[in-house]
């Protein structure tokens, strides 16, 4: 793909990885990024929403969701094959500056000019605007939690913004008075596992209570864990881009899309200095610091692992693949740590995306052999 | 000129202080009070008192701010809209306001103000500061840092984990915070 | 006549603050160009055609937010940029020209608190909360130091007047003779721009953070507001410590344009590559290390002004 002309506008994609499609999310942004489109973080700022491989019931629901947020003009699109990759963001742009179909769209949503967010029995999608209360009065309702019932009834009467009873409060780690806020981060957030579903109970920014999932768990198609070159920079640019260093993530996707063009010499070339660059960043170090994946392994080493591993693939050499974490070990991980520390330990995990039980098993067949 | 800019910002005041107690909200309310306070610097301003003037904009600006970080800490992040009574006592309340307001009323109109002798100074800040402050320049000067020194050592007393918590009994173990500080003390 | 001259300069500043805002943003995406591997005349034009965009985009709303608060909070960063753009003296002009020109800037900065704050919570939505608290936090570590190295200039100059400010660098450059107090003013500038090594409050780990909800014009105008920042912050610190519009040959109207610039290049060179500091590991920093830095300095700088005046 060539640069863009001037015609043809920069677009900010939100791109959505159906669990399974790890590569072909991998060479959709290559594309994107020779073509000089940008990734989207919100889908308050995106014009295209485009789906990586085929979505389960579960998914296809919230990917509704995130589509009904987003702002006209828009486009989406889905992409179940490579070749496709070619000619989706022309099609995007054709449609996009496509005026009179994107107004008489956006007047059959129903709504005029502005675009006001409308809200849901529940909420699966962490960049929606609903407020957070809603969540909260639905699950006191339904999950037995000891001494909120009969505060529920008052907030139930209780008028708040929007029609929704306000949060309650409770003591966070510093014993200050934080609102109760109950999340669900995931499937679809910006550098985040694909398809991992996380359930927070927020007092003030910091997850009290966390449970992990995985989306449409029945319906995988069983994704082989990523190896090589490519997917160990996508992972390392993924804990530089939630640490905030958006200059060396850059380059860091640089290096993989090299890598996944076929430009493995170039990309060879570029990956000393990066890893160097890196490890000799003190300011990162420093930043990165306090944050433990696992007793004796932090969030630094494991991205310096990750660059270790991407470089011997480059080189040819073997590395040890990363030892995947079941879902079920996220919320001990998390729990007690601040919302931007966990998506770091999230970021420095690979996420195995079945539960522990399924791991021996192809979908579908009986448990049997697990018992015993 | 300056009589309607003081009007303009007389009005103002009195307008967004009566707001404070009418909105609905604990946010809308904090930011009205400082759109109140605001104009009563812009007045202070029309006086030619530039640097308290200036000041008076920027603390109350500052402390609406941090009413918001006060916000969290004691009363969750309840600022909210939603239709809120903040008025306690109403009666005796009106009764000592009403009464306070004649009586400040009647102090300005009836006290017989001297007239300005000679011009008014080329600095007046300065002037006012020397008036009010003369021979005690010094002492105030000194204050002000030992006043920053006893705010900070009231938190460092007032915050229930000491060292003792952090540090083990003998002060030997390392840190046990749930967020390691930056130095790393 | 001056007055006509400073009425009419008044009323262009704005244009030249948004000019010098877009060109930092064309730096900045040309700089991200460069990093990711895309062509940098394309990284060059991003400003506009995301202008442009934005404009043709729809506005969004969130059920039960405060859109009165949010919205004010968004646009007036903005605002703040170009009220505080006012007290800075380009050659004969100075629209606002008050006896506390110092005290003026420290009032806009303070008024960033509330600004972000509001655009953080206004929404209604958990990330931009964080995100507004994130800044609060920054702000908690940045804000005394900044006030103290604003003094600096101040004491050096015997005056709060900027033109004063100005006129006591004529030997020598306060950047040179207060360093810390230079230093620590330009890490303040970047953190109430919200932007490079503070770039937290609008993380992307928490989906775009405080620019998270916004879209359309709302976007646009928190996302100039956040240049017009920088670019004033820059625009400050030219009387402040690096001798206004003293230099040879030009005017010294194009002496502040060219001074600005200059660290407007500083900025982006630096602060682009440089990591985000997430906000927990700098409240420490900020009041054990650099406020008895910052308070040294203004010792130093103190007896050099007695001891210099007799």
């Amino acid at each position: 793909m060539g640069v863009t002309t001037d015609r043809r506008r920069p677009l900010h994609v939100l791109l959505v990885e159906v669990p399974g499609n790890g590569a072909a999310r991998i060479a959709l942004e290559a594309a994107a990024a020779s073509a000089g489109h940008v990734l989207a973080t919100h889908p308050a700022e995106s014009d295209v929403l485009l789906v990586c491989g085929t979505p389960g019931p579960e998914m296809r629901t919230v990917i509704d969701r995130v589509w009904d947020q987003m702002p006209y003009p828009k486009h989406r699109a889905a992409l179940t094959s490579p070749d496709e990759i070619g000619t989706v963001f022309t099609t995007a742009q054709d449609s996009l500056t496509d005026r009179r179909a994107q107004r008489s769209a956006a007047r059959e949503d129903g709504i005029d000019g502005r675009h006001l967010a409308e809200d849901g029995p529940d909420h699966e999608h962490p960049n929606d605007e609903h407020p957070d209360d809603t969540d909260e009065s639905m699950h006191e309702h339904d999950m037995p939690m000891g001494g909120h019932d009969h505060m529920s009834m008052d907030h139930m009467s209780m008028s708040g913004p929007g029609g929704y009873p306000l949060a309650d409060g409770a003591d966070d780690r510093d014993g200050l008075e934080m609102d109760v806020l109950h999340r669900r981060l995931g499937p679809i957030l910006p550098v985040w596992p694909a398809g991992v579903i996380l359930d927070v109970t927020l007092t003030g920014d910091t997850i009290t209570d966390a449970s992990a999932s995985v989306i449409d768990v029945d319906d995988h198609k069983r994704g082989e864990p990523q190896s090589g070159a490519a997917s160990a920079l996508d992972q390392a640019a993924q804990i530089l881009a939630v640490a905030g260093w958006d200059a060396v993530a850059a380059r860091t996707l640089r290096v993989r899309d090299l890598a996944v063009t076929g430009r493995r010499d170039q990309a060879r070339e570029r990956i000393r200095p990066l890893r160097r660059r890196i490890e000799r960043s003190v300011m990162l170090r420093w930043s990165l610091r306090g944050l433990q994946v696992r007793p004796d392994i932090d969030v630094r080493t494991v991205l310096l692992t990750r660059l270790e591993r991407a470089d011997a693939a480059l080189n040819g050499r073997q590395f040890e693949p990363e030892p995947a974490t079941p879902v079920d070990e996220i919320p001990s991980l998390v729990k007690g740590r601040d919302i931007g520390s966990a998506r770091l330990i999230i970021a420095a995990l690979t996420v195995f995306p079945m539960p522990r039980a399924d791991s021996a098993d192809e979908v579908g067949t009986t448990r049997r052999h697990q018992h015993g | 000129m300056a009589t309607i800019v003081f009007w303009v910002a007389a009005v103002v005041a009195v307008l967004a202080a009566a707001a404070v107690f009418r909105v609905d909200s604990m946010a809308r309310a904090t930011y009205a009070l400082a759109v109140s306070f605001i104009a009563v610097g812009v007045t202070v301003l029309v006086l030619h008192l530039d640097f308290i003037g200036v000041i008076t904009i920027l603390m109350m600006v500052m402390e609406m701010a941090v009413m918001a970080v006060f916000m969290v800490s004691y009363m969750g992040m309840n600022p909210a809209l939603m239709p809120m009574d903040m008025t306690h006592s109403k009666r005796p309340a009106a009764v000592i306001a009403a009464a306070v307001f004649v009586g400040l009323a009647a102090a300005a109109l009836f006290i017989p103000w001297p007239a300005r002798a000679g011009t008014a100074a080329a600095d007046t800040t300065r002037a006012l500061g020397e008036a009010i402050m003369s021979s005690k320049m010094l002492v105030m000067l000194t204050i002000s840092p030992i006043l920053f020194a006893t705010i900070i050592a009231a938190l460092v007393l007032a915050n229930p984990r000491g060292r003792y918590d952090r540090l083990g009994d003998d002060l030997q173990n390392a840190p046990a915070d749930p967020e390691p500080g930056g130095v790393g003390r | 006549m001056v007055d006509v001259g400073n009425a009419l300069w008044a009323l262009v500043l704005p244009g030249v603050v948004l000019v010098l805002a877009i060109l930092a943003a064309s730096g900045n995406a040309a700089l991200a160009a460069r990093d990711r591997g895309i062509p940098v005349h394309v990284g060059v034009l991003s400003p506009f055609r995301e202008t442009g965009r934005l404009l043709r985009q729809q506005r969004r709303s969130v059920l039960g937010a405060d859109s009165l608060l949010w919205r004010i909070g968004g646009s007036g960063l903005a605002v703040a940029a170009f009220l505080a753009a006012l007290a800075v003296p380009v050659g004969a002009l100075v629209p606002l020209d008050i006896p506390v020109g110092v005290v003026w800037f420290n009032a806009v900065d303070v008024s960033l608190w509330a600004l972000w704050w509001l655009l953080g919570w206004g929404g209604n939505s958990v990330h931009p909360l964080i995100g507004g608290y994130r800044f609060l936090a920054q702000a908690l570590a940045y804000e005394i130091p900044l006030m103290f190295a604003l003094t600096a200039p101040a004491i050096g100059a015997q005056s709060l007047r900027l033109t004063d400010v100005v006129a006591a660098q004529q030997p020598i450059w306060f950047a040179l003779t207060m360093p810390v107090a230079f230093i620590v003013y330009c890490a303040s500038v970047t953190a109430f721009s919200a932007w490079g090594p503070f770039a937290f409050p609008a993380g992307t780990d928490i989906a775009g953070g405080v620019l998270g909800e916004l879209s359309g014009v709302d976007r646009l105008l928190v996302l100039a507001g956040r240049w017009c920042l920088l670019v004033v912050g820059a625009a400050f610190a030219v009387p402040m410590f690096l001798g206004g519009g003293a230099g040879p040959l030009l005017p010294s109207a194009l002496w502040v344009l060219l001074k600005t610039c200059l660290l407007l290049a500083v900025f982006l060179l630096l602060g682009h590559a440089m990591p985000a500091i997430r906000p927990q590991r700098l409240a420490e920093l900020g009041w054990v290390v650099v406020l008895p830095l910052v308070l040294l300095q203004l010792l130093v700088t103190s007896v050099l002004a007695v001891m210099g005046k007799g």
